[in-house]
């Protein structure tokens, strides 16, 4: 099983500090058990990889009791969506640290979801051009639209300006995708952003910009 | 970690990679507010494109145990955006 020497005193520093986190302990590597002041315990996974292979995850589902939450470190990872589905059937909580602050802050262990997927399913889900979509990984969402055949794949980005290295970045983080999108309101493209979207054959735009153009773009 | 000790370690990239490429690396956002930090925002302003990973991959190996967040801008992207002003970003420099 993943095993390293480093994320669960990572996480029982930075959580101690969290709202609602009453008291945490490191029961063994990678594992810490999280009291809150209002809300049952629980049980967290600590790790930190790039890429989140399927197995390294059923290992770990099936290998830890009253597992509730598996919390990734690292920024950049890439997780496949069929990962993500399986862990749901498993009633098992997964995210970054920040997922695992919004978790702990919660007074329930129910299954959580990212905030900033959160945020983009229901503007999708709201929008009239769009029949449906999934998530074919954690930083891609494939878009089907209402009479286009053709299915639109979008990645996102978190950086505070959009720049080439964001692009590229993107790249190989995410599944194949059509068009990045900046999601931070306050953020800017740069020109190398947009050339380097364009050698790579995608584009490069902001979300409000992006709603707009799923009526009409991309066809 | 302390923001000497990060700062001690880029500094050691720095002098890893002097010679062989030109950039420079900033400290910006809560790192330099606060004690209570989650990430540490490192900008890296570079100048050729293969660079920029070079740079990620030597400070990663340097600060394994860190929640890192890197904004990487060639020199120019840098220029346009006035990045380093508008986030009153901290040069990390050798004394």
């Amino acid at each position: 099983m993943y095993s390293d020497t480093w994320t669960a005193k990572f996480v029982k520093e930075k959580l101690a500090t969290e709202h609602n986190v009453k008291n945490i302990v490191i029961e063994k590597p990678n594992i810490v058990i999280v009291d809150r002041n209002e809300g049952p315990s629980f049980t967290v996974f600590c790790m930190s990889l790039g890429k989140i292979g399927h197995d390294t995850m059923i290992e770990i589902a099936d290998g830890i009791q009253d597992l509730i939450f598996i919390t990734n470190i690292k920024k950049d990872y890439v997780i496949y969506g069929d990962t993500l589905e399986y862990l749901s059937r498993r009633d098992i909580s997964f995210g970054g640290f920040g997922d695992l602050g919004h978790f702990a802050y919660k007074s329930d262990n129910d299954l959580y979801e990212n905030k900033n997927y959160t945020f983009i399913k229901n503007a999708l889900e709201h929008h009239r051009a769009v029949a449906r979509h999934y998530r074919p990984d954690n930083n891609t969402i494939a878009i089907l639209r209402k009479g286009i055949e053709k299915e639109l794949t979008m990645a996102t980005t978190y950086d505070y300006d959009v720049s080439a290295e964001s692009v590229r970045r993107a790249r190989t983080l995410s599944s194949d995708f059509n068009v990045l999108v900046g999601m931070n309101p306050y953020g800017r493209i740069t020109g190398a952003a947009v050339s380097t979207a364009e050698s790579m054959g995608v584009e490069v735009c902001m979300w409000k910009e992006f709603l707009g153009k799923l009526n009409s773009q991309w066809k | 970690m302390e923001v000497t000790a990060i700062t001690q370690n880029l500094i050691s990239v720095l002098n890893i990679l002097e010679g062989r490429m030109p950039f420079e690396l900033y400290l910006f956002g809560s790192v330099l507010h606060s004690a209570n930090f989650h990430d540490i925002d490192i900008l890296v302003v570079y100048e050729l494109e293969g660079h920029a990973q070079t740079i990620k991959d030597t400070i990663e190996n340097h600060l394994p145990d860190s929640l890192l967040h890197f904004t990487c801008l060639t020199v120019d992207e840098e220029r346009e955006l006035d990045f380093v002003r508008i986030t009153k970003a901290s040069k990390v420099a050798a004394e």
